[in-house]
């Protein structure tokens, strides 16, 4: 999974990661402050401004939104991504998806919208995110 | 003026020579200051108290984890720096805090090099290095915003200002660091330690969900559950968890794993 050695290298630049592993659920609106990695139960909203890996064994079925997303699970529900999204051959999105760079391995699903986003409206939404904190 | 505390179970006469070498090594490195010895009818609200109006900017528990939850529970209304002399077996604290056992400590009180570390607040008792809830799948960790539930009940969850769960010989990274101002829950499933003996008496812990927050609520929807602070205190949910950025001046060793 050459995607998540990637993923693995850039993690250490933040340092606080927040981890929802396989024997645990989220219920309700989680926004954490930095990278977020998803092995387990999310149910609501699940936003980050920095990176969202997603195992192959999550279930989320959540709004979802974050600076790049690294994508080997299933995801029910809209997303967005600021920057880009990487979906390995095991991804499934049952929703729509916006974001600015997007690559995807052969085997993947998307069943829904895809809007790549352009630079312009990239820092748009990065500067409507900031205004309404 | 330092203050050391020994703690009740240091009378035991099999102390008494490790006590004398660490009382002739305080002389030497000249730390050397007033001493109390804790029994059943000296309350250590007293002698802390006593301590801080004869002059005490420095109180040291002399003892082990236990010892230093009970002066943790008092330490944060008073204005001193706290030091430590790990003595027995259970020193899970000042490992972490790079603090040699028995004598060899003397060197770290004169080394004096302090930190500022995050204290953990639960309902009113204070804690520095965690709290225990053994895994149950009624409770419920309330963030405001969200709530996070354990669906198995074979998984130790902890509330950690210090990584209890890190061993000397451990390859990952603590995952806490008790000067960021937050602390960690922590769900960790266990498995089995390698070997013929590790895997028929010891069980090891790996953290598999890490929550960094400064506020939670931990309840529990049948029957009142347990929560032990510092393996030493127990408090009944509902019970509220804050951490209390930077409350605590602490000597600390230069292996510290922070």
């Amino acid at each position: 999974m050459a995607i998540f050695n990637n993923y693995d290298q850039r993690k250490n630049d933040h340092e606080t990661e927040t981890i929802i592993g396989p024997s645990v659920k989220v219920d309700g609106n989680f926004k954490a402050e930095g990278n977020v990695t998803v092995e387990g139960t999310v149910h609501g909203s699940l936003k980050t401004n920095h990176d969202l890996k997603i195992g192959p064994n999550a279930k989320i079925k959540a709004e979802v939104e974050a600076n790049n997303l690294f994508l080997s699970g299933e995801i029910r529900g809209n997303v967005k991504v600021i920057n880009k999204a990487q979906l390995a051959s095991s991804a499934q999105i049952l929703g729509n998806l916006e974001t600015k760079k997007l690559s995807v391995e052969e085997g993947a699903i998307i069943n829904g919208k895809c809007t790549m986003l352009s630079e312009v409206a990239a820092i748009e939404n990065k500067e409507a995110k900031k205004n309404q904190k | 003026m330092f203050y050391y505390i020994y703690d009740i179970f240091l009378a035991d006469k099999k102390y008494s020579p490790l006590l004398y070498r660490i009382e002739a090594r305080l002389m030497d490195l000249g730390i050397n200051g007033r001493t109390e010895k804790l029994t059943i009818l000296k309350s250590l609200k007293e002698v802390m108290g006593d301590a801080v109006r004869k002059g005490a900017d420095t109180i040291v528990a002399v003892g082990d984890d236990a010892t230093i939850s009970k002066i943790i529970s008092l330490l944060p209304d008073l204005k001193v720096t706290l030091g430590i002399i790990p003595i027995g077996k259970n020193n899970k604290i000042a490992r972490i805090l790079g603090i040699p056992e028995n004598e060899l400590a003397c060197d770290t009180i004169s080394a004096r090099i302090t930190e500022r570390i995050d204290l953990g607040k639960a309902n009113n008792q204070y804690f520095i290095s965690s709290l225990e809830i053994p895994a149950q799948k009624e409770l419920i960790m309330d963030c405001g915003s969200y709530r996070i539930s354990p669906t198995s009940e074979n998984d130790l969850v902890s509330i950690c200002n210090f990584d209890t769960l890190l061993s000397n010989d451990s390859k990952r990274a603590s995952v806490c660091n008790p000067k960021d101002g937050i602390l960690e829950a922590i769900v960790s499933s266990s498995h089995k330690n390698s070997g013929f003996f590790g895997n028929i008496f010891k069980k090891e812990y790996s953290p598999d969900s890490v929550f960094p927050f400064k506020k939670i609520k931990l309840k529990c929807s049948k029957e009142c559950l347990p929560i032990i602070a510092d393996g030493q205190t127990t408090i009944k949910t509902p019970v509220t968890v804050e951490v209390l950025p930077k409350k605590l001046k602490i000597i600390v060793g230069k292996n510290r794993m922070f």
